[in-house]
């Protein structure tokens, strides 16, 4: 399938849904710039934060001197600085997500999703980074914060390709230390590989602080498999043709799809990652909007 | 097992149909490039095993169904066994070829107040078919005087055979059964060996036996061959039946006005005597205008009686002889078309002496051709125009039936061409030479039927006219010698004849009366719509006492009638004889019509006017029905033509045949009319002697509800 335009990824619906909800980190990120996020590090900013007691060495002039009158103790105000955050959009482009049953393939689909967050998180002045994974090399966008660097950014994910075989978890394991903040990093892929190992990776990332976001695009008619007469399956990565009868066994297929995604899903959860399934067959910007909303809530 | 229609066999080869389909199917199947094999490959696995095992019952189950199908079409049944030692043949046995030939000539429908002889043949065949087991096949042949394959191939569809049976009826034709046992045995040739038999359902009449010699050659080569024949027949006999066998005019061209006799023939084809009987004439479908009774009549006995009619009017008229209805009754009336003319004009072109003379050669003609009185002679329907030669010309010829030359020199080739023109639409020309050698170079010689010759010397001795038999309807009338006799003329000299070759066997020239040493004395041909007569002899004296003998008008009178027969319709035909009549050239091309018996109102179309043997005819084949037909062009209400169809005669003779002939033939000891034949036994019961097809189809639709059921609950997703 040809590549989008740029232009055509951004969903308007998609983006007017994101841009109302924003994009609030999650968890407090490390921001190299003072914005709208909190940041890990407890400065002495505007907002107060907490109480700390006074240890020598610390700066008297934080010292909270009503506390001191009333309880004849040392503590110090520290204030939460809001910050930027840095999200790391990672795109798998295997062949895999070449595949749609509809209008868009799961590539396309994936790439919206990306767009829309990288002009809405751009938006917010916020800075965004581009990863593309796939036929065993990757292509990143550096992170900027300028939006008038977005269209370029546009260009590049419009332009990628899917095709080949893939090994998301060694191209994650190898860009995880190219991850100097904790940020927050939201991985698009079909998952369809070793999911262990992209489970296996994922610790690492949280360790680095990261907050990891799990957007898992397949095609409805991977989750349905819908097909009524004889089709023949030709693998988009090399695997062999299959040719079948899918209304012989399409509950078991739709059984075991469920059981790898609930699998999945858990797996991400107990690293403490949120977890999108994202249908092709719903419309990105229900998904992108149900998904923020849900941030939303975890934040009030 | 055998099997009806083994040729459906070749229908298990759709056993691959099944298996064809699933590699059609495939190759038509859908292509998805697909990204989540893994699921599909853990689905199939763990499906492989069920899914392989649906696939084969469905498959096997579909095998089953077209082969229970193709079974059912080709007919299975199990060979009946018979008893050891069992005649098959006799029993009509296992596998046996069985040909009924089944009597449909005009005595079947004999009745005898409630049903006919043809609807007691028809249990016959009954009783029959149910006597054979199963496998036998049945041929059936109907006949009459032709032979009718109504199943020509046998067939073990005994339910088509019963359907074919109830369908036949009798028809108004005679009966002869050596054709058609020849037609069974010519059939038991192409098929292959096997029991065979042969059931001739019909009468006792003799007529349907007369054929000893071709009997006797067919009953051998059915004993060579091995075939049983069996001779089954209605119990009764008819004890009377009477019939008229003949009716004819006298004449075939009446005049109105003019009396007409009718020779009608009345038969007691029955067993027992019949008095008392009352024979009419009706002439046009009215109440008889004569009648006589016949006081009694023998079995087989005929009785002939005459009668006269006079018609008024000119044109067709239709006249029907009827004896009292009886049991049969095709043939209690006959039917004859007859042709009424207005009158006659005969133009008399003589040569030689002035008129008035006594000496000329066409004076005992004239007297001969209105043999009253001067005084009665303008009304006579006869009107003789007598011209000498010289004033013979083309226009002479409006309104003349025919010519008779006496004694003319011969004509101008303009006069020869205006003959010539007028006997071939229809005209009759009769050819009297002159006392004296025929001249040479005479235009008219090439019409005529026979070339001449110098005439013969003065015989030493009488030469006399040949005796009866005479073919020629001319000279039939002297077949009775109470009408008089032809050798009582005199004959002294003559002109030699030698006929003349003709193409057109139409128009091939006949002797109508030979001398007695054989040379022709009056020759005849029929040319175009009109017939012509050459005699050997002058109208005269000079050469024969001929004129002044009482023969002489008779003959006169009838070679005239028989001039004008050309253009007529013959009065009577017999069924599925075809007519053919020449009619006028200007008719060539167009339509014509047909009002068949029994029908009303609007002829209907039933051909057009061809060229037969050169000529404009009218031809017509579908006589198939006994009555009165009436034929028109495309735009007159006056019929061209009206003809009657009569059934065979011989028909109604019902004597019975000598049960010696029915043994010889059938080697059967003499069968109690009506007796049922003996079934054969069976070890096998009966159902499994029939057909199984109905068996198979049932299994077949329990099969194709299992199919459906089973293909049904294996789609649904597993």
């Amino acid at each position: 399938m040809a590549g989008p335009n740029h232009r055509d990824l951004l969903d308007p619906a998609a983006l007017n849904r994101a841009e109302s909800l924003g994009f609030v980190a999650r968890t407090i990120v490390e921001g190299y710039k003072v914005g709208e996020h909190r940041s890990p590090l407890k400065g002495f900013a505007i907002e107060f934060a907490q109480h700390r007691e006074y240890t020598p060495g610390d700066d008297v002039r934080h010292l909270d001197w009503k506390v001191l009158g009333r309880t004849d103790r040392l503590y110090l105000k520290q204030y939460e600085q809001d910050t930027n955050f840095v999200a790391h959009l990672l795109l798998d482009t295997s062949g895999s997500m070449a595949y749609g049953s509809g209008k868009l393939t799961k590539l396309h689909y994936a790439k919206i999703l990306a767009a829309t967050l990288a002009h809405v998180i751009l938006g917010q002045r916020d800075a965004v980074s581009l990863g593309l994974f796939g036929n065993n090399a990757r292509q990143l966008f550096p992170r900027t914060d300028t939006p008038q660097r977005l269209p370029w950014m546009l260009e590049t994910l419009a332009a990628a390709e899917a095709a080949g075989p893939t090994n998301l978890a060694d191209h994650l394991a190898r860009f995880a230390p190219a991850i100097r903040r904790r940020s927050i990093v939201v991985i698009m892929s079909d998952f369809l590989e070793d999911e262990a190992a992209v489970l296996a990776v994922l610790p690492r990332l949280r360790f680095q602080g990261c907050e990891v976001i799990i957007v898992h695009v397949l095609d409805h008619a991977e989750l349905e498999l819908p097909f009524k007469d004889t089709v023949r399956f030709e693998g988009l990565e090399g695997e062999p043709t299959l040719t079948t009868r899918p209304s012989d066994f399409r509950k078991s297929y739709q059984e075991a799809v469920q059981a790898y995604c609930t699998a999945f899903r858990r797996g991400c959860e107990r690293m403490d990652c949120h977890y999108i399934l994202a249908d092709t067959s719903q419309p990105p910007a229900e998904v992108l909007s149900t998904y923020l909303a849900f941030r939303n809530r975890l934040h009030s | 097992m055998s099997f009806l229609f083994p040729a459906f066999l070749i229908g298990l080869a759709g056993l691959s149909l099944p298996v064809l389909i699933h590699f059609i199917r495939r190759k038509k199947l859908q292509i998805i490039p697909w990204a989540a094999h893994r699921f599909l490959i853990a689905s199939i696995k763990r499906n492989k095993q069920r899914l392989q095992f649906e696939d084969l019952i469905l498959l096997l189950l579909r095998c089953l169904l077209l082969a229970l199908i193709v079974l059912a079409f080709a007919r299975p049944f199990f060979k009946s066994d018979l008893k050891p030692g069992a005649d098959a043949a006799a029993a009509g046995g296992d596998a046996a070829q069985v040909v009924l030939l089944v009597d449909q000539s005009a005595s079947m429908g004999w009745s005898d107040g409630v049903r006919t002889r043809f609807d007691e043949i028809r249990d016959l065949a009954e009783t029959e078919l149910s006597a054979l087991p199963g496998g036998a096949s049945v041929a059936v042949i109907a006949y009459s005087d032709r032979v009718l394959p109504v199943i020509a191939r046998p067939t073990r569809d005994f339910a088509l055979v019963r359907r074919e049976l109830a369908r036949l009826h009798p028809v108004t034709r005679g009966s002869d059964l050596a054709p058609a046992l020849r037609a069974a045995l010519d059939l038991f040739d192409t098929l292959p060996r096997a029991p065979r038999r042969i059931i001739i359902l019909g009468d006792r009449q003799k007529l349907a036996w007369q054929s000893r010699e071709a009997l006797d050659t067919q009953a051998k080569r059915a004993t060579d061959a091995g075939v049983t024949v069996t001779f089954r027949a209605p119990a009764g006999d008819a004890p009377v039946n009477l019939a008229v066998t003949r009716l004819e005019a006298d004449t075939a061209d009446a005049v109105s006005g003019q009396p007409v006799r009718f020779f009608v023939e009345v038969l007691n084809g029955g067993t027992a005597p019949a008095s008392q009987i009352r024979l009419t004439l009706s002439p046009d479908g009215d109440t008889p205008a004569a009648e006589k009774m016949i006081p009694t009549l023998a079995p087989g006995a005929r009785m002939q009686a005459e009668f006269t009619l006079t018609f008024a009017d000119a044109g067709y008229h239709a006249v029907t002889a009827r004896v009292p209805s009886d049991s049969l009754a095709f043939d209690d009336t006959r039917t004859l078309a007859l042709r009424v003319t207005a009158g006659v004009r005969v133009l008399l072109v003589e040569g030689g002496p002035p008129a008035g003379s006594r000496t000329r050669p066409g004076f005992f003609l004239a007297e001969a051709l209105a043999p009253v009185p001067p005084a009665r002679r303008p009304s006579f329907p006869i009107q003789v125009e007598r011209i000498s030669a010289a004033e013979f010309s083309a226009a002479r010829l409006t309104g003349i039936r025919a010519v008779v030359l006496a004694g003319a020199p011969p004509l101008s080739a303009e006069s020869a061409t205006a003959l010539d023109h007028f006997v071939r639409n229809g005209g009759g020309l009769w050819v009297f030479p002159a006392a004296g050698d025929a001249v040479a170079g005479d235009p008219l010689a090439a019409l005529l039927p026979a070339e001449t010759g110098a005439a013969t010397p003065q015989a030493a001795g009488a030469i006399t006219p040949a005796g009866p038999p005479y073919a020629h309807p001319i000279a039939s009338l002297w077949e009775d010698p109470s009408n008089g006799t032809l050798t009582s003329v005199i004959i002294r000299r003559h002109l030699p004849l030698t006929l003349r070759a003709s193409a057109d066997a139409t128009e091939k020239p006949e002797v109508v009366v030979k001398l007695a040493d054989g040379s022709p004395l009056l020759v005849a041909r029929p040319l175009g719509r009109g017939r012509i007569l050459q005699s050997a002899i002058p109208a005269d004296t000079v050469w024969s006492d001929i004129p002044i003998l009482p023969v002489f008008v008779p003959l006169v009178q009838r070679g005239l009638a028989w001039l004008q027969g050309g253009a007529s319709a013959p009065g009577a035909l017999s069924p599925d004889e075809a007519l053919t009549m020449r009619v006028d050239p200007a008719l060539l091309g167009r339509e014509f019509r047909v009002l068949a018996p029994g029908r009303t109102g609007t002829p209907v179309p039933a051909g057009r006017v061809e060229l037969v043997a050169g000529q404009p005819s009218v031809r017509f084949t579908a006589t198939t029905e006994p009555g009165l037909y009436k034929i028109f062009n495309d735009t007159d209400t006056t019929p061209l033509a009206v003809f009657a169809v009569n059934p065979d005669s011989d028909e109604s003779d019902l004597t019975p045949v000598d049960p010696a002939r029915i043994t010889a033939l059938t080697h059967e000891a003499p069968v109690a009319p009506g007796a049922k034949p003996v079934a054969s036994s069976f070890h096998l019961p009966t159902w499994l002697t029939r057909d199984l097809w109905r068996l198979l189809a049932g299994t077949a639709l329990v099969l194709v509800l299992a199919e459906l059921l089973l293909a049904q609950r294996f789609s649904r997703s597993k």
